[in-house]
């Protein structure tokens, strides 16, 4: 199949490309070439008369082909595919060819070379439009539903914004509670809020969405099946053996006698069997932790059939048009003698300092000695020359200084910040300058010298080099070390039965950083929050309102086009040897039986068009609609033939 | 090793007058601009880390403290408003405090309180000038009903070439008929450089015995020639109307009666007063006079205004040894007389005295004179 009536229109872009392309000669050279049909040349193509000089060209003549050689197909490409529409011709019969940024302005010292190879280009186009297909959109409905994984801060607001545009959530959260990482920090900068009474006021809202919300606690995904506008998901509600509402929790609580470390305090504190992470923690019903609990009944004799020890899990099956990852971070935990790690009583990490100010009532105290000065380490785990945590995870800087406000405030606490760098980026250079106002003492020490951590009686002492006392090794002696953690990204199962890309960092990676900043490579998966990156609570919420607002422009309108520009495959040719399989990174390919016989089928959803498998294949019987081999093919020869002088 | 010591901030914060000491993130910028600190000998910057870190051993020990000119060029280019300058005055009253001031600043310390003046003159003699003079000069005695208080200040008492300008102020000052009249022997130190040595209490004692005689004599408006006096007079006494000489000066130019007849053909550089351009921010009065002469070319330096180089006399230095690598005085008189300028006019009798010598280290007398405005002004209208 050969289209036969091509029409070749050459632009002078007001001189941008005529100044130093012979236009003229380009239109002679083409113009006798095979199939084409008319070819001219014109001061503005994207010009009203331009559009309408093709339009009218190819009814008139009835084309079955155009190329345009003007500026970057960037610019207009758009817009002449739209004058083919008009003109009732199938849009992708059309090549755009750049003869000004390609030639014109890569060459305008050599205007003969650069007109030489303008021809060649358009003569390329030439080819290629005479062995293309007419291709059709591929269009896929997006039903109102949205699956949100992970119910902290970023995933809670991104369900809030949907559920008002009457989009229907299913918000999956594996712990028995909401409120993430968020819950468990101190006064969030910039508002110094709770943690907790952030959470408590998203979560006033999620009780008046509760019929667009699904909210499902101690819940996991257990697989994901299909693509964007029919994600087919399977989840698993764990038990939480608390059953229904009782008065009496409180007494139940009290009655249990297993005690273990609460890890919602980092450890810090013991908590029961049944129990709530803090006072407020959502949803009502405690959760007992059937790792602790011993079955002894003491709280089932308080709350009769409200508990129920032997609940089993459950299974379901959720349909959602879109996925918004809100999975989160890990705090960095130190290695055992990192700066005293576990080596010494008083060596806490950032979080666990935030959850000893949020228990600490009159004065600091920990582990019955009260807590007059503290030195913070800043970047633990973060900037490493070696090993995994090559980034700065950003917020640490401001979130130290927060928190060493807060003690200082609070207790009249003493801080020392032994730091590398300071980014107290943005809004939050007011921290670092209250806390220099305040009598924070800053000492600057040099990754080549990190500073030392020894005891000496009831004090820990921190030897830093000092940079900014002219390298001076100077003693502090303090009752606390706090190790200024980053955030370390979460491998998550789920994530990888969606192959969602990773950046190097190890988080979660978006498509473009600026231009597409919470899309992933996978078609309907977006990311929320601190998956994507280290975050503070203000960017995270911010990415997940973004999550929010990119996922409702599909499922507003309910359904969404996808370009046709995806690979097919020539089941005659296949012998499905299955290599296709191998390369494609979004397992968007598939062997299926057809007679007895293995074939490569394509998911047309979720093909990104990249052509991996089309360059692999040893049969060539995969083809990329657009740029197939004929085409391709095609385009070489006939930018290789010679140009006449 | 060198151990923390929090408490120390704290008693240079309520103590000397230090509060501004955590402002400080280290920049560096007071280190770069200062004229006289060297690669060997960095500070304020690092005496005033010592201090932020409370490293009291390290901060005795620093030669640098002694080193400061007090001129302020650092605390008016700090991004933090942390005021160097000021807390170098701190670090200087520790040492005081702790018995640690070298023998220079003690003599000089010890002149003031003995004879209240830096060169320990009997000061008896505080009013020796007036036999000199060419006019009449009213004292608190002779002239009860005066307006003005002119506060003659030590160097213009006892400096054998302030005297003349002394002379010349009260010859220019009857000739207005400026109501006015001086202490004479009753006379004692302002205490501005006491208090830039670091010498708290003696300042105070000072401060107290002035003001008792001032308001012996109910004195309200003081005149002074000195920048030194001016500005602890306005600034760090309490309710005296204070003006200076140059001030009275150009009023009198202005209105006529002080009228400058004799063009003197010359060009003239003017080198600005510390405490009167980066202390107080006149820069354009000095300058303003100088305009006022017929004949006068007026040329800058390229250290002016803000960025002018000091002179080196302020704090004790103007008696002493300066214990520094950097003679500021000598670098000055050398870009003075790079401007091709005739006259190095000043406005301070400090500056005169250091610039003199500056001239005459550098070998270039013979091409540049050191002058007082005032003593242009007196040449131009009485010469």
């Amino acid at each position: 199949m050969v289209n036969d009536k091509i029409g070749v229109y050459v632009c002078h872009c007001g001189g941008n490309i005529s100044d130093v392309v012979d236009v003229y000669k380009v239109v002679k050279a083409v113009q006798n070439f095979p199939n084409v049909a008319v070819a001219k040349e014109f001061m503005f193509m994207c010009s009203d008369q331009g559009q309408q000089m093709i339009e009218d060209d190819i009814k008139e003549l009835g084309l079955n082909g155009v190329v345009v050689a003007s500026c970057s197909p960037h610019l207009h490409e758009t817009t002449f595919r739209k004058v083919l529409a008009r003109a009732g011709l199938n849009p992708f019969l059309f090549e755009h060819i750049n003869i000004r940024e390609h030639a014109a302005w890569a060459h305008k010292h050599d205007p003969e070379g650069a007109t030489e190879k303008a021809i060649r280009l358009v003569r390329s186009g030439i080819a290629k439009v005479s062995k293309a297909r007419a291709l059709e959109s591929i269009r896929i409905d997006m039903p109102p539903q949205i699956l949100i994984i992970g119910a902290g801060i970023a995933g809670i607001r991104s369900a809030l914004d949907l559920a008002k545009l009457g989009i229907e959530v299913h918000l999956v959260e594996q712990l028995p509670f909401v409120g993430g990482r968020i819950a468990q920090g101190y006064g969030a900068y910039p508002s110094g809020k709770i943690g907790t009474e952030l959470i408590d006021e998203l979560v006033e809202e999620l009780k008046k969405e509760k019929s667009n919300i699904h909210l499902y606690t101690n819940a996991e995904v257990v697989s994901i099946e299909g693509f964007i506008g029919n994600f087919e998901v399977e989840i698993q509600i764990n038990p939480r053996y608390v059953v229904k509402e009782c008065d009496k929790f409180d007494e139940a609580i009290e009655k249990c006698p297993i005690e273990v470390l609460d890890e919602f305090n980092y450890g810090m504190t013991k908590r029961k069997a049944i129990y709530y992470p803090y006072p407020n923690a959502y949803p009502e019903l405690p959760a007992i932790d059937m790792n602790a609990c011993n079955k002894c009944g003491e709280c089932v004799n308080v709350c009769g059939d409200a508990i129920d020890l032997d609940q089993k899990p459950e299974r379901k099956k959720i349909k959602a048009s879109i996925i918004t990852f809100a999975t989160g971070f890990d705090p960095y935990e130190p290695k055992e003698g990192e700066y005293g790690y576990k080596q010494f009583d008083n060596v806490v990490t950032l979080p666990q300092f935030e959850r000893l100010l949020a228990l600490s009532n009159g004065k600091l105290e920990y582990k019955g000695k009260e807590i007059k000065d503290v030195a913070f380490i800043y970047c633990v785990g973060s900037r490493e020359r070696e090993g995994e945590h090559k980034y700065c995870s950003r917020y640490c800087c401001t979130a130290t200084i927060n928190a060493a406000l807060a003690a200082n405030q609070k207790f009249g606490v003493r801080t020392f910040h032994v730091y590398r760098d300071i980014r107290t980026y943005g809004k939050y250079e007011t921290y670092y300058e209250e806390a220099s106002k305040n009598g924070a003492v800053f000492l600057k020490f040099s990754p080549d010298e990190p500073p030392e951590i020894t005891q000496s009686g009831d004090k820990l002492i921190v030897k830093v080099k000092d940079q900014l006392t002219f390298g001076e090794e100077i003693e502090i002696p303090v009752d606390m070390v706090v190790l200024s953690v980053g955030m370390v990204p979460r491998k998550t199962e789920v994530v990888s039965m969606l192959r969602v890309p990773y950046s190097m960092d190890g988080f979660l990676q978006e498509v473009h950083p600026k231009l597409r900043p919470v899309e992933t490579a996978i078609g309907g998966v977006l990311i929320a929050g601190a998956c994507q990156a280290p975050k503070d609570t203000v960017e995270a919420t911010a990415s997940a309102s973004a999550t929010a607002a990119k996922a409702s422009t599909y499922l507003l309108r309910g359904y969404t086009e996808l370009d046709p520009f995806i690979v097919e495959v020539d089941a005659e040719k296949c012998t499905g040897c299955g290599d296709c399989v191998e390369e494609c990174m979004f397992g968007s390919i598939e062997l299926k039986d057809v007679n007895g016989e293995k074939k490569a089928f394509v998911i047309e959803a979720t093909c990104r068009g990249c052509g991996a498998c089309a360059g692999i294949c040893p049969e060539e019987a995969i083809n990329l609609r657009g740029y197939t081999y004929d085409q391709l093919r095609a385009q070489i020869d006939a930018m290789l033939e010679e140009v006449e002088e | 090793m060198v151990k923390v010591n929090l408490e120390l901030v704290e008693i240079f914060k309520e103590e000397f007058g230090a509060e501004t000491v955590t402002e400080c993130f280290n920049c560096g910028n007071c280190t770069a601009i200062c004229p006289v600190s060297t690669v060997d000998h960095l500070f304020p910057r690092r005496l005033i880390r010592y201090v932020q870190l409370g490293l009291e051993e390290k901060l005795l020990e620093a030669p640098e403290t002694w080193w400061c000119l007090t001129c302020r060029q650092c605390t008016v280019t700090c991004p933090r408003q942390a005021y160097p300058t000021e807390l170098m005055v701190a670090i200087r009253k520790d040492a005081i405090e702790s018995g640690r001031a070298p023998p220079h600043i003690r003599d000089f310390l010890t002149n003031i309180q003995k004879q209240k003046n830096p060169w320990g003159v009997g000061k008896f003699k505080r009013d020796q000038w007036v036999k000199k003079a060419n006019v009449e000069v009213p004292t608190v005695k002779t002239n009860q009903e005066f307006e003005w208080l002119w506060f003659v200040d030590c160097a213009h008492s006892f400096d054998n070439r302030n005297v003349p300008v002394s002379n010349m102020i009260a010859e220019i000052l009857n000739h207005i008929g400026i109501n006015y009249a001086i202490l004479g022997r009753e006379e004692g130190c302002c205490g501005n450089d006491v208090r830039r040595a670091g010498e708290e209490g003696l300042f105070q004692l000072l401060k107290e015995e002035n003001e008792k005689t001032f308001g012996k004599y109910g004195v309200e408006k003081i005149l002074v020639a000195s920048p030194h006096c001016y500005n602890t007079f306005k600034n760090e006494y309490d309710g005296y109307e204070v003006k200076l000489v140059l001030e009275v000066i150009l009023d009198a130019i202005k209105s006529g009666k002080l009228e400058l007849k004799k063009p003197i053909e010359k060009k003239v550089v003017y080198h600005d007063s510390c405490f009167l351009g980066r202390y107080n921010d006149i820069y354009e009065l000095p300058r303003e006079v100088l305009r006022a002469i017929p004949g006068i070319e007026l040329v800058e330096m390229p250290r002016s205004y803000q960025q002018a180089l000091c002179c080196g006399g302020g704090g004790g230095l103007v008696v002493s040894e300066y214990p520094g690598e950097i003679r500021v005085n000598n670098e000055r008189a050398k870009e003075a007389a790079e401007t091709g300028a005739d006259i190095l006019a000043v406005a301070c009798p400090f500056c005169m005295i250091m610039l003199e010598d500056g001239v005459k280290a550098e070998k270039v007398d013979d091409k540049i004179e050191v002058k007082d405005i005032i003593e242009l002004v007196w040449e131009s209208a009485f010469g």
